[in-house]
């Protein structure tokens, strides 16, 4: 799931390095445009739908917080 | 006077007007991409309303003498219908509406939009680069705005500014610049010449505004401050800003400094607003 979720944070930010360990809304690597542009990839490539109370910077801030958000919707670790 | 609208009080409202949205499970289509500083203040202030009308919620935001309209819909035929009935709510209002997006997803919106009977009024593309020009001494005429000098600063958007195309700053908004050391200012004895405000983090330096008063035009300003502008930002990955579509001169003036446009547009759209307003 970890791969799968840089390779798409880097097609929407490709100039940016995910696998950074910092905080992603932070540092400007995602912006709220990005925001909504990952939130209906992931709803897209999981078929899932992110709850709206859920579409707060802090869960997409990081990997791990993403992973968190998918796994809370049902996705499989080894999606 | 636009009735039945619901001030909003706390941004939790919006929270819960998205998943009431997204509880449709079809699409989410949104032009709404929350700022925490400004719609802060907006809410702050009671000047932001929200009404839901069929499967859209709309957010309207009062902007001296027309409503800035945000949307946040569960489709395109949603989002249609739901335009019909605020536009026979409501006969007379005056609408600004920016739709930000790429490719087919937001012609598709834009064509929504003008079915209703907006009018494309500008478009702008973003501009953005990751190598940045040669860096050139600091002109000492190019400093950061000191707090004196907010309602100058103020007093030019309001003349010189573009306020469908451009959401001139709040006041709040241009104190916090100034505070943070993100507006420069080109001073010539008591005026200001030109200035330039940016937001900035470790990763990314976005340009929002960048201005020489035409009194001071060929002084090479401009560059003066875009330079400070660069040496500020330095150590950022990326530098982004926008440009109105049709500015071409500056576009490839861009373009020889290293950026490139991105597929990201701006779509401005009014709705009666007369020509003779804009």
């Amino acid at each position: 799931m970890k791969d799968k979720i840089t390779t798409i944070l880097k097609e929407i930010r490709p100039e940016f390095d995910f696998t950074e360990n910092v905080n992603f809304i932070d540092e400007g690597m995602l912006d709220s445009f990005d925001v909504v542009t990952l939130v209906t990839t992931l709803d897209k490539e999981y078929h899932i739908s992110i709850d709206g109370l859920d579409i707060v910077p802090d869960n997409f801030s990081s990997i791990d917080s993403i992973r968190a958000l998918l796994k809370k919707n049902g996705v499989n670790d080894e999606s | 006077m636009m009735t039945n609208l619901k001030v909003v009080l706390q941004i939790d409202e919006i929270k819960v007007a998205i998943q009431s949205v997204r509880n449709h499970h079809k699409s989410f289509l949104t032009n709404f991409f929350p700022e925490t500083f400004k719609h802060g203040i907006w809410i702050k202030k009671n000047e932001l309303a929200l009404i839901m009308l069929s499967e859209t919620y709309f957010l309207i935001y009062s902007d001296g003498g027309f409503k800035r309209l945000f949307y946040i819909s569960s489709g395109l035929s949603e989002l249609a219908e739901s335009l019909d009935i605020l536009k026979n709510k409501y006969p007379g209002e005056k609408y600004v509406t920016d739709l930000v997006g790429k490719g087919d997803m937001l012609n598709d919106v834009c064509s929504v939009f003008l079915k209703t009977g907006f009018t494309l009024y500008s478009s702008l593309t973003r501009m953005s680069s990751t190598k940045y020009p040669a860096l050139k001494t600091i002109d000492p005429s190019v400093d950061f705005a000191d707090i004196s000098e907010v309602l100058l600063v103020d007093s030019l958007f309001k003349q010189y500014f573009d306020k469908y195309t451009e959401q001139l700053p709040l006041i709040e908004e241009l104190k916090s610049w100034i505070e943070k050391k993100q507006m420069l200012v080109y001073r010539s004895g008591k005026e200001i010449g030109g200035f330039l405000i940016f937001d900035k983090t470790n990763s990314t330096a976005y340009l929002r505004y960048w201005f020489v008063h035409p009194n001071f035009r060929d002084l090479k300003i401009g560059s003066k401050l875009i330079n400070r502008f660069f040496i500020e930002n330095k150590d950022a990955i990326r530098i982004l800003f926008w440009v109105i579509e049709t500015n071409e001169n500056a576009i490839k003036r861009y373009k020889h400094y290293g950026f490139h446009t991105e597929e990201l547009r701006d779509l401005v759209l009014t709705y009666n607003i007369p020509l003779n307003e804009r």
